[in-house]
C-alpha cells in the first residue's frame, strides 16, 4: 500500500532497500540505521537515487552502482563532521558536510520534496554527534525514533496535507451522499413511486392514440362502428384524465423533494460548521479562507439541486427507458430494433461529450476564479487604488479578466449547441428510417385489408412512443456532467466532516471548580513536527494571582507555551496542571472558559460594541458592561461615539483605531472575568500615548488573577512578581526584574541593555 | 503583472559594471568574493541571488554574505571575465536548477488534486499540484507549476511539445 503510494505520487522508493540495510549491516556491525533521506539530484542536476543514512557514528553515502544490487559506500565518522551548511534554491537545495580540517567532505543535492527528511537526518546528526562527543543523551532529540517511519512520514507529508482536500472514489461520495436522503426515506420512496407512476402513466396516451385509430376511427369507415362518439370522448376524457393525474403526481414528486433536499442541505451546512467549529487551530492555518466559505454555502447549494431533481430524474428515466423499450417492441419487434440501434453509438457520443464539455468547464471555471481574485485583491485594496489614481487601470484589469470568461464561454456554448443538433439529428434520422420501412407496411396493411403490415393506429402509437424514447435518453446525456459536478462539491464537503480533531476530550474528562490559579509545568516537552522540540523539560510553579512576564527571542517558545496552557495543543512528555488537576482530565471548554485571551490582533466581529465586549458571557446587565469597558479605559471614547455603546463596528473592526480595538478587547476579557489571563503582546502595536491607556486598562484586567503576559519591549512587563525567559524552548533564567538584572552576563540582563540602547538611539 | 513593464528605466551604468569581482573557490566548497574595506583587504564567503530569476538568469545578480547583506550586485553576466562567470553559473546552476518539463504523459485528476506525470531533462517525475495550484505563464511565454511539495517545474514553450502533451496541457493553461 505505502510503496504503491511511493510509486504513484513520488516515483521513488518507499524506503531504504532491504538488501542495502543488510549489507550495510555486514560492513558497519553493531551501527544501527538511526535514519535515512534520499538525495535525489546528482552534480549535474539529472535525478538519481543516493541514500545519506545516520548510524550510530557514521554518516554514509550510498550511491546505487552500475550493476544492480551493487552499493558504492562513502563514510563518513560523526566524530569528523565539523558541520553541516545547507544552502536552498528555487527548487533544490545542497547539503554541504564541512569536516574538521574546514574542508569540504561531500555536498548532497536534492529537490524539495527530500527536504523535510533531509532535515531530520541532518538534525538527529547534529545530535548524535554532541552525544558522541560529550557522552550525554541530549534532551532535543525525541527517543526511539523509527527511521522507517520517519522518512515515510516526511515523504508523504505534503502529499497527505493535499489529499486531506481530496476524498474517496467517486462512488463512494455518491453512496455518502445518498445516506443523507435515509432520514427521509419515506417520503423519498413516496415520492420515487410518484415519479414511477407518472412515467407508467405517460405511457398511455400513445396506447389511446392507437385505440383512437385502429378500434373507432378506422373501423368507421367501413361502419363498423356504433356510437363512435361516445367511444370518442371516452378516449379524449381519458387522455384529458391521464394528464391531469400525471401533472398532480409531478406536483406532488416536485413538493416532496424539493423540500427534502433543502433540508438535507440545511443539515449538511450545519453539520460542516458545527464540525468547523471543533477542528484545532492547525486546520484554519492551512486552508484559505475563500475556499471554507464556499464549502459550507456555494457547494452545500450545488448539491440542492441534484438531491431534490437529480436522484429521482435518473431513476426514472432509467424505468422510463425500460418501460418505452418494451412499448415499442411490443406494438411492432422489427421497428423496435431501429429505435433501439443507435442507443450505443449515442451513449459514446454523449461520453465524449461530456468529457470535452469538462475541460470546458475546467478552463471556465479557473478563468471565473481569476476574476474573482482581481476582486478579492482589489477591494480590500481600494485605498492603495484610490491613492495612486488606479481606477481606470483596475477596470481594465478586472476588464480582461472578464472578456477571458467571456471568450471562454462562447466556445463552450459553440460545442454545445454544435453538439445537441447532431443528437437531434441522429433522433430524425432513425425516425425517417422508421417511416421508411413502417410507412409501406401500414399501406400494405390496409391495401391488403389487414392481412399483412401494420395497422395505422400502431404505427401512430410507435411514432409517439418513439419520441418518448428519446427524452429520457437526452436526460441521462445531461446527467452526466450534473454527476460530475456533483461530486466535486460533495468531496469538498465531505472531506472537511473527515478531518479529526487533534485536540479531543477525554471521556471521562471532568468539569473543573472554580480555578485558584495556581498553574503547573511539570517537565513539560513539546514538539510540532514530531522530531524538534520546541520545549524541552520546562518546569515551573506559578502561585494564585501572580504575574508572570515571559521573555525571550521570536521563536524562543513563549506563544507554544500558552498554546499549551489553553491546550491549543497537548504536551508531548510531562503535563500542566491547574489547581492540581491535569488540564487533559479537565472538558476543553470547562478549561477555556476560566482562561482569557488578549490577542496582539484584537479580533471584533460584525455587531455592536456592546456585542463584542459581552462576547463569550453569558446574561450580562448593560451596567456590567459600561463597568467592563470603564476598567478597560475604553467608557470614555465609546461615549464619544454617537451611536454609543450601539455602534457598530464592521466586519474588521474598520470603524476603530488599533488601540481602541485592543481596550475593547481588554474591556471583553475583564466581563469574561477568567481566572487565568494570557496577554499575548497585548500593546505591541500601539503608539506609547495609547499604550499607556491600555497599560493601566490591563493593570486593572491583571488584578486577582493568575496572568502570563508575553511582550518584546520589556518595560511593558514592570508589574510582573517573576519574569521567565526562554531560550531556545528551554527556561534559562527565572526572577524578579532586579533580580535578573543583577546577573551581568545573563540572557535576560543582554537584552535589556539592546533595548536601552536601542531607546537612546531612538532618543538622540 | 508584467514586472519589467513597470521598472524605471535603467539608467546607464557603464561605469559600475566593468569593476572587476575577484571570486574564487574555498576549500570547504564555498564561493568567496575578495574585496577591500576601509582599505583592508576582506574575503568572504557569499551566497547568490537572482532578482528576476524567471525573466533575466543572467542579470542583476546580488552577491551576498551570509546574513544577507548585499556586497555587490552584478548588471549583467556577460560583462564579468570568463572565470568569474564561470563561478556564478555554477553557483547559479545549482541554486536555481528546475527542472524542464519535455514531455507530459499524463495528467490524472483526482477531485481537485492533478497527478502529472511527466519527462524532464533531469529525468522521469511524478508529482502532485494542489487544486489552487494551476500552471502560471510568466510574462515571456514560459510555464511554470508548483507541486503540493513546493518542489517547481517550467515548461519553456508548450507549442513546442510533442502534440498529446500540448494537448494534455491546454485545458491547464490561460
Amino acid at each position: 500500500m505505502i510503496r504503491d503510494l511511493f510509486q504513484y505520487y513520488l516515483l521513488q522508493p518507499d524506503g531504504l532497500p532491504k538488501s542495502l540495510a543488510e549489507e550495510l549491516l555486514r560492513r558497519y556491525p553493531g551501527n544501527k540505521i538511526l535514519a535515512y533521506a534520499l538525495c535525489d539530484l546528482d552534480d549535474r542536476q539529472r535525478f538519481t537515487e543516493q541514500w545519506m543514512i545516520l548510524t550510530e557514528k557514521y554518516l554514509l553515502m550510498v550511491m546505487s552502482g552500475q550493476n544492480k544490487g551493487a552499493w558504492k559506500v562513502k563514510a563518513f565518522p560523526l566524530l569528523e563532521i565539523e558541520k553541516f551548511e545547507v544552502f536552498d534554491g528555487l527548487s533544490s537545495s545542497s547539503l554541504h558536510l564541512i569536516g574538521t580540517t574546514g574542508k569540504l567532505l561531500a555536498s548532497l543535492r536534492y529537490s524539495r520534496r527530500q527536504s523535510r527528511a533531509v532535515s531530520n537526518v541532518q538534525f538527529v546528526a547534529e545530535q548524535k554527534r554532541k552525544q558522541l562527543k560529550e557522552g550525554v543523551a541530549p534532551n532535543e532529540l525525541a527517543e526511539d525514533l523509527d527511521p522507517d517511519e520517519e522518512y515515510r512520514d516526511a515523504m508523504l507529508k505534503a502529499i497527505e496535507d493535499a489529499k486531506a482536500m481530496l476524498s474517496m472514489p467517486k462512488l463512494g461520495v455518491m453512496m455518502r451522499l445518498l445516506s443523507y436522503l435515509l432520514p427521509h426515506k419515506g417520503l423519498v420512496i413516496f415520492a420515487f413511486s410518484m415519479a414511477a407512476l407518472m412515467a407508467c402513466i405517460q405511457l398511455i396516451p400513445p396506447y389511446l392514440t392507437r385505440v383512437l385509430v385502429d378500434d373507432i376511427i378506422r373501423p368507421l369507415e367501413h361502419g363498423k362502428t356504433a356510437d363512435p362518439y361516445y367511444w370518442l370522448w371516452l378516449v379524449i376524457g381519458g387522455l384529458a384524465l391521464v394528464y391531469t393525474l400525471g401533472e398532480l403526481l409531478s406536483f406532488i414528486r416536485l413538493r416532496i423533494m424539493s423540500s427534502v433536499g433543502e433540508k438535507i442541505c440545511m443539515r449538511l451546512r450545519q453539520d460542516i460548521y458545527s464540525h468547523m467549529q471543533k477542528l484545532s487551530l492547525s486546520f484554519f492555518s492551512s486552508r484559505p479562507t475563500g475556499t471554507l466559505i464556499a464549502r459550507v454555502s456555494s457547494d452545500t447549494d450545488r448539491l440542492w439541486d441534484f438531491l431534490s431533481f437529480g436522484i429521482i430524474d435518473i431513476g426514472v428515466s432509467l424505468l422510463q427507458m425500460i418501460g418505452v423499450m418494451a412499448a415499442l417492441f411490443l406494438q411492432d419487434r422489427s421497428l423496435a430494433i431501429f429505435v433501439v440501434l443507435p442507443l450505443p453509438v449515442m451513449i459514446v457520443m454523449f461520453y465524449m461529450h461530456s468529457s470535452k464539455i469538462q475541460v470546458h468547464f475546467l478552463r471556465i471555471w479557473r478563468k471565473w476564479s481569476a476574476m474573482t481574485a482581481v476582486l478579492s485583491d482589489v477591494i480590500p485594496g481600494m485605498r492603495v487604488v484610490k491613492a495612486f489614481a488606479q481606477e481606470e487601470k483596475e477596470v481594465d484589469r478586472f476588464n480582461q479578466k472578464n472578456r477571458a470568461v467571456e471568450e471562454e464561454a462562447q466556445i463552450l456554448h459553440k460545442h454545445w449547441t454544435r453538439f445537441w443538433p447532431m443528437v437531434v439529428m441522429l433522433m430524425h434520422t432513425c425516425t425517417l428510417i422508421v417511416w421508411v420501412i413502417g410507412a409501406p407496411r401500414v399501406i400494405l396493411n390496409i391495401t391488403s385489408k389487414g392481412a399483412e403490415g401494420i395497422p395505422l393506429g400502431v404505427f401512430l402509437a410507435f411514432i409517439g412512443y418513439m419520441w418518448m424514447f428519446w427524452a429520457p435518453v437526452q436526460h441521462l446525456g445531461m446527467m452526466s456532467r450534473v454527476i460530475n459536478r456533483v461530486t466535486t462539491s460533495a468531496s469538498r464537503v465531505f472531506d472537511v466532516l473527515d478531518t479529526i480533531p487533534s485536540i479531543v476530550n477525554k471521556p471521562d474528562a471532568t468539569t473543573p471548580p472554580s480555578f485558584d490559579g495556581k498553574v503547573l509545568f511539570e517537565n513539560v516537552t513539546f514538539t510540532y513536527d514530531g522530531v524538534r522540540n520546541v520545549l524541552k523539560g520546562i518546569s515551573f510553579d506559578v502561585k494564585p494571582g501572580e504575574m508572570i512576564g515571559l521573555v525571550g527571542t521570536s521563536g524562543s517558545g513563549k506563544t507554544t507555551l500558552v498554546n499549551l496552557l489553553c491546550r491549543f495543543y497537548d504536551v508531548k512528555d510531562g503535563r500542566i496542571c491547574i489547581d492540581g488537576c491535569d488540564i487533559r482530565d479537565m472538558k476543553i471548554t470547562e478549561l477555556r472558559r476560566q482562561i482569557g485571551v488578549v490577542l496582539q490582533e484584537p479580533y471584533l466581529f460584525h455587531g455592536s460594541i456592546a456585542e463584542n465586549i459581552a462576547y463569550g458571557s453569558q446574561g450580562v446587565s448593560l451596567r456590567n458592561i459600561i463597568a467592563a469597558a470603564k476598567a478597560a479605559n475604553a467608557h470614555e471614547f465609546i461615549c464619544g461615539f454617537r451611536d454609543g455603546y450601539e455602534t457598530i463596528v464592521g466586519e474588521r473592526g474598520q470603524t476603530l483605531s488599533g488601540g481602541e480595538r485592543q481596550r475593547i478587547s481588554i474591556a471583553r476579557a475583564i466581563l469574561h472575568n477568567p481566572r487565568i489571563l494570557v496577554l499575548d503582546e497585548a500593546t505591541s502595536s500601539v503608539d506609547t500615548e495609547t499604550e499607556k491607556k491600555i497599560q493601566e486598562a490591563l493593570q486593572h484586567l491583571v488584578a486577582g488573577r493568575t496572568t502570563f503576559a508575553i511582550a518584546h519591549r520589556l518595560s511593558t512587563l514592570s508589574a510582573a512578581n517573576r519574569l521567565f525567559v526562554l531560550e531556545k524552548g528551554k527556561l534559562v533564567e527565572q526572577g524578579t526584574h532586579a533580580e535578573l538584572l543583577a546577573m551581568a552576563d545573563g540572557v535576560y540582563a543582554k537584552l535589556h541593555r539592546t533595548q536601552v540602547e536601542l531607546q537612546a538611539n531612538v532618543a538622540v | 503583472m508584467n514586472a519589467n513593464q513597470n521598472m524605471p528605466e535603467k539608467e546607464n551604468t557603464a561605469d559600475e559594471i566593468t569593476e572587476h569581482v575577484d571570486l574564487f573557490r574555498r576549500e570547504d566548497g564555498r564561493l568567496v568574493l575578495r574585496y577591500e574595506s576601509d582599505g583592508k583587504p576582506v574575503e568572504t564567503p557569499i551566497r547568490v541571488a537572482c532578482c528576476f530569476p524567471w525573466a533575466h538568469r543572467e542579470k542583476l545578480i546580488s552577491l551576498r554574505d551570509d546574513k544577507g547583506r548585499e556586497l555587490r550586485l552584478v548588471e549583467t553576466l556577460a560583462q564579468l571575465d570568463a572565470q568569474a562567470r564561470q563561478l556564478i553559473m555554477e553557483e547559479l546552476n545549482s541554486a536555481f536548477f528546475v527542472p524542464l518539463i519535455t514531455e507530459v504523459k499524463s495528467i490524472e485528476r483526482q477531485a481537485e488534486l492533478f497527478l502529472w506525470r511527466v519527462e524532464t531533462n533531469a529525468g522521469p517525475r511524478n508529482f502532485l499540484t494542489g487544486h489552487d495550484e494551476h500552471p502560471r505563464t510568466l510574462p515571456n511565454g514560459r510555464v511554470l507549476i508548483r507541486d503540493v511539495s513546493n518542489d517547481l517545474y517550467i515548461i519553456d514553450d508548450p507549442k513546442t511539445l510533442n502534440a498529446k502533451s500540448c494537448k494534455l496541457l491546454w485545458s491547464y493553461l490561460d
